[in-house]
């Protein structure tokens, strides 16, 4: 089942002569449980790209069809809220809030959210999936950096969103970790049948992914094996 | 006079927020019964999930109901359609050694061979049904363990054991070929791992470098400890994967153009992805085409 459709897309900066165009005529869709790496070289609108598809910006031209919902054609207060039930984010620099414990920083989404039960059940199996049930009580200024990525998927995780964005998850992390916070990536991602987009620098990561997507230039040059 | 009427009002604000309510609970009564209807008719929830508030969060929730029984219904079709390729896969990898079974004992039936050449063909008549045997034997492990009935079931054991158990296996084969196994020296550890399945899974990728390297060459299996993980490569200086086929060769009967000659099911690694993952490790690969592949197998340190 299609979750994610992109047509069209073009992201136009500035205006007259100083315009950029960081993305022009993008075109892809993912289906539900599909793990896509993003992959290209600084400038080439990677970010740009998983920015739009997260709501975060708002494409020049173009439809991003999310759930069957348009993106681009949201008012800002529904952006908002669509944002906060549909998209999980994981930030390179972690984002976690530094006065809060753990438990706490996992459940803040669902707290946001008003009318809403948080599911302490949930809360508490991903914690376990990755690991982290035993440090629930620790504040983030007591973990690693592995750890500390760690509770930022497992917070993305938390409001069961459609999709999950991550912007380059592990590159603050060594290759050891690395491996880790990927291994953990891909499997709560069959758990919970997310569909995931991850930018990445590191080729050997974007492999092992069920799908490629290279850019350049604003455009997407060309796809790697596709799995059918 | 005046409590009077401060008494009467006060009790008509009082019903008049009661019939407020009421209505506000019927109408959400109303809105929650529409989208239930919905979900039952299979018609898209119109209920915007847009809004603040319970009934736009319980709309939410219909949608990923609706969602998942979507999914759900799609899975299964995808697992008939699979059902019936596995049926005609099996017949057809089953075709060939079959019909070379039948042909040697037609051979055999024919009285004037001569006694060396009935041996001959009798060991040929033994090689193939052995691969009969050994497809049917893969195919029933393959539709049990998707099925669940055999059931992996992972505890901290020691991998050393289990590592030397799936040498063992290949020792010989790799002898015979003149190819070189080391195993590069690693501490004593525990992984979270079933010895039997995941001994399955090692053997396999061994059997498969021994299978597509040249005689002569060399093939390595190391420990590199991490954090939550730990990996198992094997790192062989065979015939390689071209780089567009990595991502399909664990698919199900997935056979490679190049290695249509050589014997194979097509079952082998999609089987060792699925013992992992009932392990909750998993599987990668990196290859350069003509120099060779490394199989990675990710298994959990241990459970918390």
């Amino acid at each position: 089942m299609k979750i994610l459709e992109v047509k069209n897309v073009e992201k136009i900066y500035g205006t007259g002569e100083t315009a950029v165009k960081a993305l022009r005529r993008v075109n892809f869709s993912a289906k539900q449980g599909e793990f896509i790496a993003l992959v290209g070289q600084s400038g080439s609108g990677k970010s740009t790209l998983l920015n739009l598809i997260g709501g975060l910006d708002i494409p020049s031209k173009g439809e991003i069809y999310i759930r069957d919902h348009n993106v681009a054609a949201l008012k800002k207060k529904e952006l908002t809220i669509f944002r906060r039930r549909n998209i999980g984010f994981v930030f390179q620099n972690y984002s976690l809030m530094p006065v809060m414990n753990v438990y706490d920083n996992v459940a803040l989404p669902v707290t946001f959210d008003r009318g809403r039960r948080v599911d302490h059940q949930y809360i508490e199996d991903i914690l376990k999936e990755l690991g982290l049930w035993k440090k629930r009580t620790k504040y983030p200024a007591e973990l690693s950096g592995g750890e500390q990525q760690r509770v930022a998927i497992a917070r993305a995780l938390a409001n069961k969103p459609a999709i999950l964005l991550a912007d380059e998850p592990t590159g603050n992390l060594d290759s050891v970790t690395t491996q880790d916070v990927m291994g953990l990536l891909k499997a709560s991602g069959e758990k919970y049948h997310q569909t995931i987009l991850m930018v990445t620098h590191n080729e050997a990561l974007a492999q092992s992914c069920d799908r490629v997507l290279c850019m350049k230039d604003g455009q997407l040059s060309g796809e790697e094996g596709t799995l059918s | 006079m005046n409590e009077t009427a401060a008494v009467i009002l006060c009790c008509a604000v009082c019903l008049g927020l009661v019939w407020y309510y009421r209505e506000k609970s019927k109408r959400q009564y109303r809105q929650i019964e529409c989208m239930l209807d919905e979900i039952l008719n299979e018609r898209p929830v119109s209920q915007s999930d847009l809004e603040e508030g319970e009934i736009a969060e319980l709309s939410h929730k219909a949608r990923r109901i609706q969602e998942k029984l979507n999914l759900e219904v799609q899975s299964a079709r995808k697992e008939k359609e699979q059902v019936k390729s596995l049926i005609s896969n099996m017949s057809h990898q089953l075709k060939t050694p079959l019909s070379n079974v039948m042909m040697y004992q037609e051979i055999l039936e024919s009285s004037s061979l001569e006694e060396e050449q009935r041996k001959k063909f009798l060991e040929k008549l033994k090689t193939q049904s052995e691969k009969i045997d050994w497809i049917l034997q893969s195919l029933f492990k393959m539709v049990n363990l998707e099925n669940g009935v055999i059931r992996v079931q992972p505890e901290e054991k020691n991998i050393k054991a289990t590592l030397s158990r799936a040498l063992s296996g290949v020792y010989e084969k790799a002898q015979r070929r003149n190819i070189k196994i080391t195993t590069e020296e690693f501490p004593d550890s525990t992984l979270y791992h079933d010895p039997r399945w995941t001994a399955e899974v090692l053997g396999n990728l061994l059997e498969n470098a021994v299978k597509y390297t040249d005689p002569g060459g060399r093939i390595v299996v190391r420990l590199v400890p991490y954090e939550l993980y730990s990996k198992l490569e094997i790192i062989d200086n065979g015939r390689g994967i071209a780089k567009e086929e990595l991502s399909c060769i664990f698919q199900r009967f997935y056979r490679s153009n190049d290695v249509r000659n050589l014997e194979g099911s097509g079952i082998g690694l999609y089987l060792s992805r699925l013992i992992l993952e009932k392990e909750k490790g998993y599987l990668t690969v990196e290859s350069e085409y003509g120099r060779g592949s490394c199989f990675q197998v990710f298994l959990q340190n241990c459970k918390n």
